[in-house]
């Protein structure tokens, strides 16, 4: 077995971290990114970097690498707490798009997200929890004029305050019929659509969507059945998988940011790391963050897996104990901090709100633990 | 042995809840604050303060001399529990917790005339200045200085996390002093500074909750009168240990955390609140449950403090207990509800911006946020969890 990065692969998590130092200040005090997240100077130099394009195959313009290239990416981006709408729109909709069947609609949309014209994000889950067993209400009936009229509600769609446009599904289908889910691209400023947007624990943001009789031309509709649900799962499992990248790459900062401040400050006339209980914290997360590393190399070796229950049983297991990992270690980093550890502005605070949005994105751990224990029966 | 409350604490517990009411009704609720929130919210707690205080309900922990009730211990938890529970408007705990009990016990006569009635009316707000950037739980590393004058201090430094500073009136600080012999002292020196003093700057410090609770406050070249030194110099940080030795099982507060489980149950109930699954999730149910027990034990663990005969050594181990149990429970408590209440918890307060037509969603999501954020200090604050296991470690064990 070999765990390292091959040559491309440490060249380009050499470059994002790089950008990431020049662009995102990791530890200073100072407020992370002097120019707005939807100011988009740092997306189109992602575009420009291929980035955009990791997961998108080279017929489609992209640069045709996997999960463990984006992997690469969002770890820097998770320890560097960047907010950027990288996963949502670059992994998780691309990984959807690139599953649906080919057609102008989808082919354009998905050039242009590479180009990094257009920030697009799925709107699927509606109980305001990852609940892949939840119930999508949102209905697309059939006009009599041809198309979709759309009506329903999005109660948290993950960077939805930046994305130009959605990809929201819906229950497709006559009045009083039976339906199935379809997908649709949605325009940020189609008449019908209200949005609600907000700041996230990290930053990021969100948005609550909600449509009023929203009117879409038939070829809005990019998916639906079984290539839908195949696009889904795949979106899921890619969500699964880059959350837990940012969190390594979280975790790995917060550690050694928390070992380096208990090796300077002082208290009782000696350093803090002269303490035996507080090494021994300090100790605990170190082994926190491997444990969680080896489970996410784990995770990547599980994702060849054929048998569909052992696949989700890895990632329910890897977004649980990465999660759990996370959540601990961030609040563990803001006690041996002490006071500083509460200050909205340092970075410690900042990945304690981090690791609350990396733990419950995509299911938290209460929730896959018992997806864990079901699968197991 | 006998198990049962006193008939005494049960009555005592009504005529509280009584008053409570009463005078809450009389208060009203918060007017509309108009341009200024700080002054609105003064003259609130203010108004409160002096009710209470007419009805002997604001200084019942001072000597009796200075106004103090000789109340049984459990009486100051019971009614301290009702206005909690009845969620009145804060008084000013510094004011009356902190310095009225330390200026009955190590304050001039000049003092007690002077400052004991204006914190009975609330004519002042205080702020404690004990931290700094340097002196955390390591208060003996303070480097605020005071050079002695003529008349006078000459204070130069730096507190930090001093909360309320922004609007308080006065502050007391614990200083490094010279002594009248000019040469440096071991000990800290106690000083109360008037917040309007020239050189006194303060600066907010925003915390990871967004909210303006604690400051900087930056002494320069501060002219304080010698009158305004609280008994000897050098021996500050001892007047302030012997105050604070009861301020642990204030900091407990068992009743909020009582109010805060009753108010996660309801939440959960709401139809729209945590999805029906979540609710059926095993390890769920489990942790909400083990929370509640450890809070049951928690209150018995106070009525043994309370009911335990004087010079027992529980009164020293069990508020370190307390103080350490009940912030990690709150924490746990804080973050089960917002792990419950998935994706929709993740709104940081204050950031909502909507369409027209888009409905307010409710407000119990971004409360969830918020206390989960604001109780991560809880193991910090008021002496941090490190500190109360080194007092449980040595007064159980000498070590």
């Amino acid at each position: 077995m070999d765990f390292s990065l091959s040559t491309t692969q440490a060249d380009l998590k050499a470059t994002v971290e790089r950008y990431c130092t020049d662009c995102f200040q990791r530890t200073s005090a100072r407020a992370q990114d002097a120019a707005p997240p939807d100011a988009r100077r740092h997306w189109e130099a992602f575009a420009e970097l291929g980035w955009l394009g990791v997961l998108v195959p080279a017929e489609l313009g992209g640069i045709g690498g996997d999960l463990l290239d984006a992997s690469v990416i969002l770890q820097e981006f998770g320890r560097s707490l960047v907010v950027q709408p990288y996963l949502p729109c670059a992994v998780v909709a691309v990984a959807a798009l690139v599953r649906l069947p080919p057609g102008a609609v989808r082919d354009e949309l998905i050039s242009s997200i590479v180009h990094g014209k257009r920030i697009t994000v799925l709107a699927h889950g509606e109980s305001g929890f990852a609940d892949d067993t939840g119930v999508i209400e949102t209905s697309a009936q059939s006009s009599a004029a041809g198309g979709y009229v759309l009506n329903g509600r999005k109660p948290f769609v993950l960077s939805g305050n930046h994305a130009d446009c959605f990809l929201v599904t819906a229950q497709r289908g006559e009045a009083a019929g039976p339906s199935e889910l379809g997908v649709f691209l949605v325009k940020r400023d189609a008449p019908g659509l209200a949005r609600r947007t907000f700041d996230t624990l990290d930053g990021r943001g969100a948005a609550e969507l909600a449509f009023h009789d929203v009117h879409m031309e038939s070829h809005a509709l990019l998916g639906s059945g079984s290539s839908l649900t195949a696009a889904l799962r795949s979106a899921s499992e890619h969500g699964i998988v880059g959350i837990c990248a940012e969190a390594l790459g979280a975790m790995e900062n917060l550690v050694h940011v928390t070992g380096a401040h208990l090796k300077s400050r002082k208290a009782y006339g000696v350093t803090l790391s002269t303490f035996q209980a507080l090494q021994h914290r300090i100790a605990d997360m170190l082994t926190e963050l491997e444990l969680s590393r080896s489970m996410f190399f784990r995770l990547l070796a599980s994702l060849e897996q054929e048998d569909e229950r052992l696949r989700e049983r890895a990632l329910s297991a890897a977004k649980a104990l990465i999660g759990r990992s996370v959540k601990q270690s961030a609040a563990a980093g803001v006690q041996l901090h002490g006071g500083m550890g509460m200050v909205a502005d340092y970075v410690i605070g900042k990945h304690f709100k981090q690791a609350s949005m990396l733990d419950c994105l995509f299911g938290n751990a209460d929730y896959h633990w018992d997806k864990c224990a079901r699968l197991a029966a | 042995m006998d198990l049962k409350h006193a008939a005494s604490d049960e009555q005592f517990r009504q005529q509280a809840r009584l008053f409570i009411g009463t005078k809450m009704a009389a208060l009203g609720s918060e007017s509309s604050p108009g341009s200024d929130r700080i002054q609105a919210h003064k003259a609130r707690v203010s108004r409160w303060s002096q009710m209470l205080d007419d009805g002997g309900y604001l200084v019942h922990s001072w000597p009796t001399e200075w106004g103090g009730a000789t109340w049984p211990r459990t009486w100051h938890r019971i009614l301290q529990d009702e206005m909690i529970a009845a969620r009145t408007p804060q008084t000013d705990s510094i004011g009356v917790g902190f310095v009225g009990p330390m200026l009955c016990k190590f304050g001039s006569p000049a003092q007690k005339a002077r400052h004991l009635p204006r914190i009975r009316r609330a004519a002042d707000f205080w702020c404690q200045g004990f931290s700094e950037a340097h002196a955390g739980s390591d208060t003996m590393a303070i480097r605020t200085r005071a050079t002695r004058g003529k008349s006078e201090f000459t204070v130069n430094g730096q507190k930090l996390w001093t909360s309320n500073a922004h609007f308080a009136d006065m502050m007391f600080t614990l200083v490094k002093s010279e002594g009248p012999n000019g040469r440096p002292l071991s000990g800290l020196t106690l000083l109360l500074i008037d917040m309007r003093t020239p050189g006194v700057t303060v600066r907010p410090v925003i915390l990871i909750d967004g909210n303006h609770l604690v400051n900087e406050v930056t002494l320069d070249n501060v002219r304080v009168p010698f009158e305004n030194l609280i008994g000897e110099e050098g021996k500050g940080w001892i007047y302030a240990r012997s105050i604070l030795a009861d301020e642990r099982t204030i900091v407990a507060n068992l009743a909020g955390l009582k109010l805060s489980l009753k108010g996660v149950r309801n939440i959960l109930s709401e139809p729209d609140s945590a999805p029906v699954h979540f609710r059926r999730c095993s390890t769920f149910g489990a942790r909400l449950a083990e929370i509640e027990a450890e809070l049951e034990a928690l209150e018995f663990m106070e009525l043994r403090l309370l009911h335990a005969p004087q010079g027992d050594a529980s009164a020293q181990l069990f508020p370190a207990m307390l103080k350490l149990r009940a912030s990690e429970l709150s924490q746990k408590l804080s973050a089960l509800t917002l792990e419950a209440l998935g994706e929709r918890a993740l709104e940081m307060p204050g950031t909502s911006s909507a369409d027209a037509g888009m409905p307010a969603p409710p407000i119990y999501f971004t409360i969830a946020t918020s206390h989960f954020l604001s109780r991560r200090a809880a193991t910090i604050l008021g002496g941090t969890s490190e500190i109360q296991r080194n007092v449980i470690a040595g007064v159980g064990f000498g070590i």
